[in-house]
């Protein structure tokens, strides 16, 4: 059996907080915990205002947003509905998100964060309305994590100097794992580590602060943790952030190798 | 929204509270702007007190930050995020543009 509750609001800006109001009561009725409420009302915030700027051009005082959150013990959906011109969203490409900031356009983000933070996402123009229904999944975000509980790769080089090699995308999602694949190596005391990171696409600071406690950790053993192969993306990052003169970087994991003790002690 | 403004010796601080949204993100982008027109081009916000940040406050962080960068020597850097604020900007890619300090004193302390 599910709940369901609505809102109507006029189409103007200084009514959005009131459904975002509304739909985070709904999401912590739902039983949503703090993270997935807090999305709910961004996605509600987002394309609320998406309405009223591009659809109603701020001008929406005779325009109408309704709000219905429908929960029940799988998931809790949200579907907008406004009466202004049809807008499919769908088509949009997602900005840049990977480019130096000069280059970047600060605008249109919106749409794509919903698309991140909801786990499903459906647009359909019915009645000569437009219907947006935003679905987060009750228990999603926990099965997340725990499917990211594994470690990346690893093997030893040579004496005690273990190679790590992390792919893809290190942020908020998989610096965990990373987290969980250093501190397995510290545990068991292997204290001088060489991470290659030549199939790290982007690093985020969540990466970032997981490979600079191992750092600390590691030096505190009178051990060394090194980065090999850096991508260019990754190399800027760590220019910009000034982590690059915290760590030892080198070409390749040969050249690594070459900077850590014969013996490594143990 | 509230907005405070502290000039400092190497640094301007702006501390922010409460909630950035469409309706008053505008207000967060001007107050930013008229720091960089008075010479104020190092500058600090520390977003601790900021329980909800929409896009429309990620614009106007993003647009100072290439309007601070544009001239030698100017920044704009972050402190003190939540973690649904730093979450948020994570998913924007935009975590990796700016410089951001586990506390104030870091921040200040960087320029």
């Amino acid at each position: 059996m599910g709940e369901e509750r609505r809102l109507i609001v006029p189409a103007v800006l200084s009514e959005v907080e009131r459904a975002c109001s509304f739909a985070v009561e709904a999401a912590e009725a739902a039983g949503l915990d703090e993270r997935a409420v807090y999305h709910c009302q961004m996605a509600v915030d987002e394309w609320c205002t998406n309405i009223i700027e591009h659809g109603f051009h701020n001008q929406g005082s005779d325009g109408r947003i309704e709000i219905d959150c429908r929960a029940d013990n799988r998931q809790f959906v949200i579907t907008i509905i406004d009466d202004g011109p049809p807008f499919d969203p769908t088509p949009l490409i997602e900005p840049k998100t990977d480019q130096p900031v000069e280059e970047r356009e600060p605008g249109g983000l919106g749409w794509f964060l919903i698309k991140k933070i909801m786990d499903d996402v459906q647009y359909e123009f019915i009645d000569s309305h437009n219907r947006l229904s935003m679905t987060k999944r009750v228990g999603a975000a926990r099965a997340s994590i725990r499917a990211s509980q594994v470690s990346f790769p690893s093997h030893e080089l040579r004496g005690n100097i273990w190679v790590v090699t992390p792919n893809g995308r290190l942020d908020s999602n998989t610096a965990p794992m990373l987290e969980m694949t250093l501190g397995s190596h510290l545990s068991a005391s292997h204290f001088n580590l060489i991470i290659d990171m030549a199939e790290v696409t982007y690093i985020s600071s969540s990466g970032l602060k997981v490979l600079m406690s191992a750092f600390k950790k590691a030096r505190g053993k009178s051990g060394k943790i090194a980065l090999a192969a850096l991508t260019p993306r990754v190399t800027e990052v760590f220019q910009i952030s000034g982590f690059e003169t915290l760590f030892e970087i080198t070409p390749t994991v040969q050249a690594s190798a070459a900077t850590f003790p014969g013996n490594a002690a143990r | 929204m509230e907005i405070t403004i502290s000039t400092m010796k190497r640094a301007t601080l702006v501390e922010v509270k409460g909630r950035v949204d469409s309706t008053n993100a505008d207000e967060l982008g001007e107050a930013l702007q008229t720091q960089l027109d008075a010479g104020h081009h190092m500058i600090v916000i520390d977003l601790s007190a900021v329980e909800y940040m929409s896009s429309a406050g990620l614009r106007e962080l993003v647009t100072a930050l290439k309007n601070a960068r544009a001239i030698s020597g100017g920044d704009v850097r972050l402190t003190a995020l939540s973690p649904r604020v730093k979450e948020v900007m994570s998913l924007a890619g935009l975590d990796a543009l700016f410089q951001i300090y586990p506390t104030q004193v870091e921040a200040v302390g960087s320029y």
